[in-house]
C-alpha cells in the first residue's frame, strides 16, 4: 500500500462511517452459509428431543407438529363435551371402539384405550409405539441404527392411558381441548349427517369440524382449519378396526434394526416419581418475584385452574394513592416495595384459555419516560399459552416479552429430567460437589465445526423433595471429560423453604451466566378472591 | 410447537450475515453461529420467543464478538486474515485499503463493553433498529441509542489515538 492510498485514521464520523461500509460490503460466502445452516438443520433431526417441541407454535401444519395434533384429534375424540344433545353418544360410541385410527395425507395414529397402547406413524420416517401397561415407549427414525426404548413421559402417559387424560383435563402443547361446540345437521347428497363446530381451548388459533355418521354415532372426519388463515387445513379420517398395531414393528420400521435399551434404572424412576411428587405439591398461591435488575417485579397468582400475572413497574415515587391488587394489603413488608409499583395486568387464565394485556405493552415503555402517562385500559387477546402451563412450570415461557419469563418457577425447581432420544443421561447417586444430592446428567452432540457435546448437570437434593438447587450447563469438545470443565454456566436455587402442603421451593435463584439474582415470595395462605380471575366481558370481546 | 428447521432456514442466514460482518472470517463465523443455534435451543426452554429474528442475530452477535476478542487477544493484528471474497472493488489496491479499514473496526469493536459491542454491531453490522435491538436485549430504546453513541465516540476515540500513534512512531 503506497502512502497516497493509506486510509487516514482521522477520528471523524465519516472515517467510522467508511470503515462500516467497508466492513458490511462483503457478502457473506454462500457456501460457508448453506452448509452452517444444514448443519443446523441435521442437528435438530439428530436430537430432536422433546425439549426442542414443546413450545407451541401459531399453527400446527407443519411436518414436526403432525405427531402432537394427530394425538390431540384422537384424544379429542374422547373427551368431548357433553353439554349438547348426541354428544354422549358420541363420546359413548368412541369409547366403546378397541382400535380408533386417524390417518392424514401424511401421518396414521393409532389408539386402543383398553390396551393402554398409542402408536403413531408419519410417512416412512417417523414411528413411536407407547406400551402403557409395559410403560414404555419406542421410537425409530429413518437412518437411525436401532429403535429407541424409553420410559414414558407425563405426555406419553395421557396419550395411552386417556382415561387419565379425560379425568385430568389438561395435556401440554401442541394438542387441543374443546372446550364448546355447536351442533347441526346437514345433507349432502341425499345423506345426513350430524356436524359439530369445535372451540378449541386456544381459541385463537385453529377451528374444527367434527363429521359424525349418525347411524354408527361415530366420528367420519376432522377438518381443522386456521383461524386466521383459511387456506390452511388439514384433515383427519377415523377409521375403527377391530385389531392394531401389537408393536413398533407392525407399524413398519425394519425388522432388523434392534432394540436400544434405554430404560433408566430403578433408582433413577425412583427419583422421577419423587420429583413428580414434589411438583403436584405446589397447591394455590399468591408470589412475587422480584429480579435484582430492579426494573420490574411480578406478582402471579394460581387458584385452581385460574391464574394470573400482574407486571409491577417502580414508579420512583411513593404512590400511597395506588389501590393494591384485590386480595393483597400494602401492609405485608415482603412486598413493601410493590407499594411504589404501578400495577398492571399482564396475562389472565380463567382455567380454559389464556389472554395477554395488549395494551401493557404499549403503556409500559411510555411509562419509563413519561410518568404522567395514564394506564391505558385493559385489553385481553387469546394468546397460544396452554393454561397448564403457569401450573406445571414445564412449558410456561411467559411471553414475548423476555422478562415475563421470570415467573416460570416450577419447572425450574422441578424439572422433567427423564430420558429423551438424542440424549445422553447418567444418574449418580453420590456427585462430588454438591455433598448429599444425587446428580443426573445429560448431553447432546452440538453440530459445530470441531464436534462439541452440550452437557446439562442437576443436583437434586432428596432432603427437600428432590428439588434441583444446582444446575450447571457448559459445552466441550466430544470425547473430553465433562469433569474437566472449568468454564460452566451455574444456576444455583437456594434459601428452601418447605410449604404448609409439604412443597419445597427455593426462595433465591442466582444464574451466574446471567448475573442474575431472582427473589420468590411464596405466600401460600394469601387471599385469591374470585374477582382476581374475572375477566372484563367489554374488553374481551373488543380483542377477539 | 417450535418449527426449528423453519427457523433456522428463515432466520438463520441473516444471523450468519450479521456475524460474518462482525468477524470476517468463514469457520469463525460458521462456528459464532451454531453456538448461536444451541444458545437460542437453551433459552427458549425458559422463554418464549416472539422474535426468533432478533434473538438469533443478537445471540450470534454476541458470540462473535465473543471470538472476535479472543481472536485480537490471541494475535496479532497483523496476522489475523480475513477471507474477504467478494470485494467491492476490483483494484487490489482499494480491495486492501478496504479491507484493512474492516479489520481496523472489527479489532476496535473488540475493544467496546460487551452492551456497546453487540449494540454498535446489531445496529451497523447487523442493520437493525433501535426498537428492534431493544426489545432484543430486554432494554429500553434510550439505552440503545446511548450505547451506540458511546460506542461511536469511543471507536473514534480509538482511531484518533491509532493515528497519533502512527504519526508519532513516523517521525
Amino acid at each position: 500500500m503506497n502512502a497516497n492510498s493509506e486510509p487516514t485514521y482521522d477520528g471523524s464520523d465519516e472515517m467510522l462511517d467508511h470503515m462500516i461500509r467497508a466492513t458490511t460490503a462483503p457478502p457473506a460466502p454462500a457456501d460457508i452459509k448453506d452448509r452452517a445452516i444444514e448443519r443446523a438443520v441435521a442437528f435438530i433431526s439428530r436430537s430432536h428431543s422433546r425439549k426442542w417441541r414443546e413450545t407451541a407454535r401459531p399453527w400446527f401444519l407443519a411436518a414436526s407438529a403432525t405427531v402432537t395434533v394427530a394425538a390431540a384429534c384422537v384424544v379429542a375424540l374422547l373427551m368431548m363435551p357433553s353439554s349438547s344433545v348426541g354428544w354422549d353418544d358420541v363420546t359413548k360410541a368412541v369409547k366403546s371402539q378397541p382400535w380408533i385410527r386417524a390417518t392424514t395425507t401424511n401421518s396414521t395414529t393409532w389408539l386402543s384405550p383398553e390396551r393402554q397402547v398409542w402408536a403413531f406413524r408419519m410417512n416412512d420416517i417417523w414411528f413411536i409405539f407407547i406400551d402403557g401397561r409395559k410403560q414404555a415407549k419406542f421410537e425409530y427414525r429413518t437412518k437411525q441404527k436401532h429403535v429407541a426404548k424409553m420410559a414414558m413421559r407425563d405426555e406419553d402417559k395421557r396419550l395411552a392411558s386417556p382415561n387419565d387424560y379425560l379425568s385430568q383435563g389438561i395435556w401440554l402443547f401442541g394438542t387441543e381441548k374443546v372446550v364448546s361446540q355447536t351442533r347441526r345437521e346437514v345433507k349432502e347428497d341425499g345423506k345426513n349427517w350430524i356436524e359439530f363446530d369445535l372451540v378449541f381451548w386456544r381459541g385463537d388459533m385453529n377451528l374444527g369440524t367434527l363429521r359424525v355418521n349418525p347411524e354408527t354415532r361415530l366420528p367420519i372426519y376432522l377438518v381443522l382449519r386456521s383461524r386466521t388463515d383459511g387456506t390452511k387445513s388439514t384433515r383427519f379420517d377415523y377409521t375403527y378396526p377391530t385389531d392394531g398395531p401389537a408393536d413398533i414393528y407392525a407399524l413398519g420400521v425394519p425388522a432388523d434394526k434392534k432394540i436400544d435399551d434405554r430404560m433408566p434404572s430403578k433408582e433413577a424412576m425412583r427419583v422421577f416419581d419423587a420429583v413428580a411428587a414434589s411438583r403436584a405439591r405446589i397447591g394455590d398461591f399468591r408470589l412475587i418475584v422480584i429480579p435484582n435488575s430492579g426494573t420490574h417485579s411480578l406478582i402471579v397468582w394460581r387458584k385452581g385452574d385460574r391464574w394470573r400475572i400482574d407486571w409491577c413497574e417502580p414508579e420512583g415515587q411513593p404512590r400511597a394513592a395506588i389501590k393494591p391488587p384485590d386480595g393483597m394489603g400494602w401492609g405485608d413488608p415482603s412486598i413493601e416495595k410493590l407499594k411504589l409499583s404501578w400495577v398492571g395486568p399482564m396475562y389472565f387464565c380463567d382455567g380454559q384459555k389464556v389472554f395477554e394485556n395488549t395494551n401493557l405493552k404499549e403503556v409500559i415503555p411510555r411509562r419509563r419516560f413519561e410518568n404522567s402517562q395514564p394506564p391505558k385500559p385493559v385489553a385481553w387477546k387469546p394468546v397460544n399459552i396452554a393454561p397448564q402451563d403457569l401450573l406445571s412450570g414445564d412449558n410456561f415461557t411467559g411471553s414475548s416479552w423476555g422478562p415475563a419469563h421470570k415467573a416460570r418457577f416450577v419447572s425450574l425447581l422441578y424439572p422433567d429430567l427423564s430420558p429423551v432420544p438424542g440424549w445422553g443421561f447418567e444418574l449418580d447417586s453420590q456427585p462430588n460437589g454438591v455433598p448429599g444430592c444425587v446428580l443426573i446428567k445429560r448431553s447432546a452432540s452440538i453440530a459445530t465445526e470441531t464436534p462439541q457435546v452440550g452437557h446439562e448437570w442437576y443436583y437434586l437434593d432428596p432432603t427437600k423433595g428432590h428439588a434441583v438447587v444446582q444446575v450447571e450447563l457448559f459445552n466441550l469438545p466430544a470425547n473430553v471429560d465433562p469433569t474437566s470443565a472449568k468454564d460452566r454456566q451455574t444456576t444455583y436455587l437456594e434459601d428452601f423453604k418447605k410449604s404448609p402442603q409439604g412443597f419445597w421451593y427455593a426462595s433465591v435463584i442466582r444464574d451466574t451466566w446471567r448475573g442474575s439474582t431472582t427473589h420468590y415470595h411464596f405466600d401460600f395462605g394469601a387471599a385469591l378472591p374470585d374477582s382476581l380471575f374475572v375477566m372484563d366481558e367489554a374488553s374481551k370481546s373488543k380483542k377477539q | 410447537m417450535v418449527d426449528w428447521e423453519a427457523i433456522i432456514r428463515t432466520h438463520g442466514p441473516m444471523a450468519f450475515d450479521t456475524a460474518w460482518r462482525v468477524l470476517g472470517h468463514a469457520a469463525d463465523t460458521e462456528d459464532a453461529v451454531q453456538d448461536a443455534f444451541m444458545e437460542a435451543f437453551r433459552l427458549h426452554r425458559q422463554q418464549q420467543v416472539r422474535n426468533w429474528g432478533g434473538l438469533l442475530r443478537q445471540l450470534a452477535t454476541r458470540r462473535a464478538v465473543d471470538r472476535l476478542r479472543r481472536r485480537y487477544t490471541a494475535l496479532p493484528l497483523e496476522k489475523c486474515s480475513s477471507d474477504l471474497t467478494s470485494p467491492q472493488s476490483e483494484h487490489p489496491e482499494l480491495i486492501a485499503i478496504e479491507r484493512e479499514l474492516a479489520e481496523r473496526l472489527r479489532r476496535g469493536i473488540a475493544k467496546l463493553s460487551d452492551r456497546e459491542a453487540t449494540v454498535f454491531s446489531l445496529h451497523y453490522l447487523g442493520e437493525m433498529a433501535n426498537g428492534e435491538i431493544a426489545e432484543s436485549l430486554g432494554i429500553s430504546a434510550d439505552a440503545v441509542g446511548v450505547a451506540l453513541h458511546k460506542a461511536r465516540n469511543r471507536l473514534k476515540q480509538l482511531f484518533g489515538l491509532e493515528r497519533a500513534e502512527s504519526r508519532a512512531s513516523r517521525s
